[in-house]
């Protein structure tokens, strides 16, 4: 059988806020680096999926977006300021390369994929084909 | 007896769409870092824009505010960022100067010390 979802829909829901998954998320298990933790949150839509990545510190140029199969993978870098002769009181931030796959559904149009990074934001969308959206199928009375 | 069929002279008015806001607090993650010179404070507050980031001292406690807004179809998500520090010993810094950047998702502070609080090097004279 198909899976038509992706497997992370199921994670992320329009209900579920995704600020509380950030608490939760960094709530627990600080130890655990940066790869592995980035938040993503993924909000299908009636028109496609919207993939959102919180990148603070993250240079833009850094980021690169590549879709090979359906899977659309996300890699970005934070590295650390330089900062000499001093002590680091606290840190909480951690720094290193963040990548995330996800993987496509078939209705979605990855030739049309979109991004834009913004304020630490990255914002993906992918459109559906234009063949999988609603079509409102006119009824011709004679 | 009353035909139930018929529609009403008035039509009823459907439900018109509010635009809905919700907002959220958040803790931003800090890093804090202390040279010779200043004291460096940065938050991570993904999404907030110039303009809506505010820092502020008030009697040795320094307040970072960020919102970040989002939101399509009338529904808008706000993120309020908020983190307040205790500075330790405040005449040890410089209040009036503190510099404030926002770049990236990223509030940057650096809190210039006294003159006093700095580190003085003494020359030694070999007799």
């Amino acid at each position: 059988m198909l899976v038509r979802s992706h497997p992370f829909a199921n994670f992320f829901t329009l209900e579920r806020d995704f600020d509380r998954i950030v608490e939760r998320t960094f709530g627990f298990n600080r130890a655990v680096p940066a790869s592995a933790v980035a938040p993503v949150a993924v909000t299908p839509d009636a028109d496609g999926v919207t993939v959102r990545a919180e990148l603070p510190g993250v240079d833009p140029a850094s980021i690169t977006l590549a879709v090979e199969n359906q899977v659309l993978t996300i890699s970005a870098e934070r590295c650390a300021e330089k900062r000499e002769n001093g002590l680091p009181q606290l840190q909480e931030r951690r720094y290193g390369t963040f990548t995330q796959a996800l993987r496509l559904a078939d209705d979605l149009d990855a030739a049309a994929i979109t991004a834009k990074a913004e304020h630490g934001v990255l914002t993906v969308r992918i459109p559906k084909r234009a063949e999988a959206k609603p079509r409102q199928i006119e009824v011709k009375v004679s | 007896m009353t035909n139930e069929a018929t529609t009403p002279s008035t039509p009823t008015p459907t439900a018109t769409q509010v635009p809905a806001e919700r907002v959220f607090r958040r803790t931003p993650e800090i890093e804090i870092f202390e040279d010779e010179q200043a004291l460096w404070v940065s938050a991570d507050v993904p999404g907030v824009a110039g303009g809506d980031a505010e820092v502020s001292i008030d009697d040795g406690v320094l307040t970072l505010r960020g919102r970040a807004r989002r939101g399509s179809n009338g529904n808008t998500i706000v993120t309020e960022f908020v983190r307040q520090l205790t500075l330790r010993e405040p005449g040890r810094y410089n209040a009036e100067q503190v510099n404030a950047v926002l770049r990236n998702g990223v509030l940057e502070l650096r809190i210039p010390k006294a003159e006093r609080a700095k580190r003085r090097h003494i020359p030694v004279t070999v007799n």
